[in-house]
């Protein structure tokens, strides 16, 4: 056979495949161009290099900001309940098989250690997965059937991909829990879990709250350089200045300029301005991003820059030397999210042999002049009970543990979320000085009352950081990004389309 | 015809599953909306195909991929031709050549390009630490924040990863016949000139295998791109390769970044069916 007739032999089937393609396949639904189905979405997971995600949400849903303020202050531990009677065992000995890519290995085996000791005859097989692989094989595993019992969900979109293959949390809670749903977590994870799915219903229960972003500081460097916690953009000025003038060694502040986290300071920004103003967007409210307000902060962002505020040398470090130069005494501040909040507990130090002992923390200064302290926050990390468990009391009594129970005790020293559990206090005990412990209030405090929910479009978020990029490398103007920004929005190619 | 069975017949099988049902799959999910979970497609006709073609970043990223991967041919022809020559003539340390020109080829790309990020970082990159140390620090450049020389560095990674022609053209070398060569250097040719007067031309054959084989790499450079400049800055360096995968990643709708990657394929089988008619035609007698 020729070369010629070979290829013309490839065409053949590659042409009939296209045109069978294009007139339909069998088993999808009805024509017209509509909604994009969900997707995944990664996490708060340190080391992904893919902006950690956004959810769907109902376009005219309304938007969730937290009805009721998340927990999570600083408070020395309550006194100790009437220990509840430890629930039967099971008839027989059970293996729950869970999967989950958040949090770390050495964490989820304190939980397990804990639940499997508190709960006889329940074993738990954990296994744990890169954050943008786990994006890709949960979906395909869930619909092809695969034994979990236990699925930590991404709250994102990855509700909306996945919840045909899960049940509904309330009724199994209802049935296996020792209480409701509604009475073990705030009314404000429920709401956000609730815009998550289309109908409404809550399939995950949600571990807590993170958001972004959020500054942390070296104190020993600080107070080496006479310097105290920046609030505003005239004192980040005059703190790198100090600190480019007596110690050029350092890098004044350090963060990934990646494109996602440039998006999560510019729309910090936005609610510093205009707090909802996210949300106005996401839900189709009225916003739109070449409104003044976001306008605004773009330019407040990439003029950072040009005043020498932010470094452009940050700009081609990625998240893990972001992190490795604040962790190493390199840079004196660091931006990145509330799920980095880590660094303010001694134990999670001591795990991760970090020798950093005088942190602290608060939110992102003011970068503009008239403007309040603020945040994005929105529920993280979702247990859910696929339908085909065939342990569904037992997985309940896992996410109950994990993420209203005993568990929370265990996971909350990486302070990698603030815990969504009705009345919990972060032990004082996690703080090895009062102003780590105050750090962490203080980014409490916006966290419980978000400006906007961080219910990311990632692929969107992509795009607008590298706006912001092309401008402070290029000089593009401000007006022109926005404009831009509006029309890729409203293109239809990235996933605000419902 | 139960030899050729044996024989073929799991070749055919894994074609079948790996190449025709992939491609087969791609297309389909091309003209749908549908997430990962493959559930509730709704058919769009050719909408992600509009939305593809109408993205200008789509179109620059096809754009790089022909740049850098005719900066790979032309790399690949003078450079890679000219070691392999030199090599190949006597030139002492051979085998320490060998092995350096080599050695990148045989690395996992994904290795060799977080390396060259990590060299190049603009503070603490090793590239220009050294040029700091030596007192030219007034050298020292943002590598991968500056467009033109993040752009020249993905190119440079394309040069630096010349070891397969190298490879393509020992091995010709090795069948070459030598007495043309002797001939010339009895009437005084001078080595340049036999190089590119005589070994260029008569190694026609395996300018071709070079020229076919550097371009398919190039369209599948994706772990040199990502794991460098990860497309940046602000998406100058991106290929049709990182293009697809972030839509996949942070998208919703798959059938958009499948739409991408059918373009992809439809242009690299263009690609070669043009480099093969061409062949055939310069190999038909005249």
């Amino acid at each position: 056979m020729s070369k010629m007739s070979l290829t013309r032999l490839l065409a053949v089937p590659l042409a009939l495949t296209i045109v069978a393609a294009a007139c339909g396949g069998d088993d999808s639904t009805a024509a017209a161009p509509s909604p994009p189905a969900p997707a995944p979405a990664p996490a708060p997971t340190p080391s992904a290099e893919v902006e950690p995600p956004p959810p769907p949400a109902e376009p005219a849903a309304t938007p969730a900001p937290a009805e009721e303020p998340p927990p999570a202050e600083v408070e020395p531990p309550p006194p100790p309940a009437e220990p509840e009677p430890p629930p039967p065992p099971p008839a027989e000995p059970v293996t729950l098989q869970m999967w989950t890519w958040f949090p770390s290995e050495d964490t989820m085996q304190r939980v397990i250690s804990d639940f499997e000791a508190k709960n006889p005859g329940i074993k738990v097989e954990l296994t744990l997965f890169e954050s943008t692989g786990y994006q890709d094989r949960l979906p395909l595993a869930l619909s092809a059937g695969d034994t979990i019992d236990v699925a930590a969900i991404q709250t994102s979109t990855m509700v909306n991909v996945v919840r045909g293959d899960l049940d509904p949390l309330g009724p199994l809670f209802d049935q296996y829990a020792s209480a409701p749903l509604a009475d073990q977590l705030v009314p404000a994870a429920l709401a956000q879990t609730r815009v998550l799915a289309e109908d409404g219903e809550i399939y995950i229960a949600p571990l807590g709250f993170l958001g972004s972003a959020a500054a942390y500081y070296n104190v020993d460097l600080l107070d080496e350089l006479g310097l105290e916690v920046p609030r505003t953009r005239a004192d980040l000025a005059a703190m790198v200045q100090r600190i480019e003038s007596q110690r050029p060694d350092l890098l004044p502040i350090s963060f990934t300029g990646a494109n996602w986290f440039l998006d999560e300071i510019a729309l910090t920004v936005t609610e510093q301005i205009s707090p909802g103003f996210f949300n106005s967007v996401r839900y189709d409210a009225g916003g739109a991003w070449d409104s003044p307000v976001y306008e605004q902060a773009f330019e407040a962002v990439t003029s950072a820059f040009d005043e020498g505020i932010f470094s452009h040398d940050v700009l081609d470090l990625d998240y893990g030397r972001a992190v490795e130069l604040f962790y190493s005494g390199e840079a004196v501040m660091f931006l990145q999210g509330t799920w980095e909040s880590g660094i303010l507990s001694e134990p999670f130090r001591a795990n991760n042999g970090i020798d950093m002992p005088n942190v602290t923390a608060s939110p992102l200064p003011l970068l503009v002049a008239d403007g309040e302290h603020s945040i994005r926050a929105f529920i993280e990390v979702g247990l859910a009970v696929p339908s085909n468990s065939e342990h569904k009391a037992e997985a309940i009594r896992f996410i109950e543990f994990m993420a209203a129970g005993d568990g929370v005790d265990q996971w909350v020293i990486d302070l990698f979320a603030s815990p969504a559990r009705v009345g919990y206090a972060v032990p004082s005990s996690v703080f090895s000085t009062d102003l780590a412990g105050e750090g962490y209030a203080d980014l409490s405090a916006v966290l419980s009352a978000p400006g906007s929910d961080r219910n990311n479009v990632s692929d969107f978020s992509a795009a607008a950081g590298d706006a912001m990029i092309d401008t402070i490398i290029s000089g593009t103007p401000v007006s022109e990004q926005v404009e831009y920004l509006q029309s890729e929005w409203e293109s239809g190619r990235y996933s605000n389309v419902n | 015809m139960a030899g050729f069975t044996i024989f073929f017949g799991p070749l055919i099988a894994f074609y079948a599953v790996f190449y025709f049902f992939s491609a087969a799959f791609l297309i389909r999910t091309s003209f749908q909306d549908v997430s990962l979970s493959l559930r509730n497609a709704v058919q769009v006709g050719w909408e992600n195909y509009r939305l593809l073609l109408d993205d200008p970043r789509f179109i620059d990223a096809l754009r790089n991929n022909f740049v850098f991967a005719g900066a790979s041919i032309g790399a690949a022809v003078t450079i890679g031709f000219f070691i392999a020559v030199a090599l190949w003539a006597g030139v002492r340390g051979r085998s320490m050549f060998y092995a350096a020109f080599l050695l990148p080829s045989l690395m996992p790309i994904a290795l060799v390009a977080s390396v060259f990020r990590t060299m190049l970082e603009a503070r603490h990159g090793a590239v220009n630490e050294l040029l700091r140390d030596v007192g030219l620090g007034s050298f020292a450049q943002r590598w991968l924040v500056n467009p033109d020389l993040a752009y020249g560095v993905i190119i440079i990674m394309f040069v630096y990863l010349i070891g397969l022609p190298i490879l393509y053209y020992t091995a010709n070398l090795a069948v070459i016949n030598t007495s043309l060569l002797e001939s010339a250097v009895l009437d005084g040719a001078r080595p340049l000139r036999l190089m590119y007067g005589i070994i260029f031309p008569i190694m026609k054959s395996t300018h071709k295998t070079v020229t076919i084989s550097t371009v398919l790499i190039s369209f599948r450079a994706f772990d040199i791109v990502f794991f460098s400049t990860r497309g940046g800055p602000a998406g100058r360096t991106e290929i049709t390769g990182t293009y697809v995968y972030n839509f996949t990643t942070s998208g919703t709708n798959v059938g958009f970044a499948s739409a991408a990657a059918v373009v992809v394929l439809l242009i690299s089988l263009l690609v070669s069916a043009i480099q093969l008619r061409i062949y055939r035609h310069e190999g038909r007698p005249r």
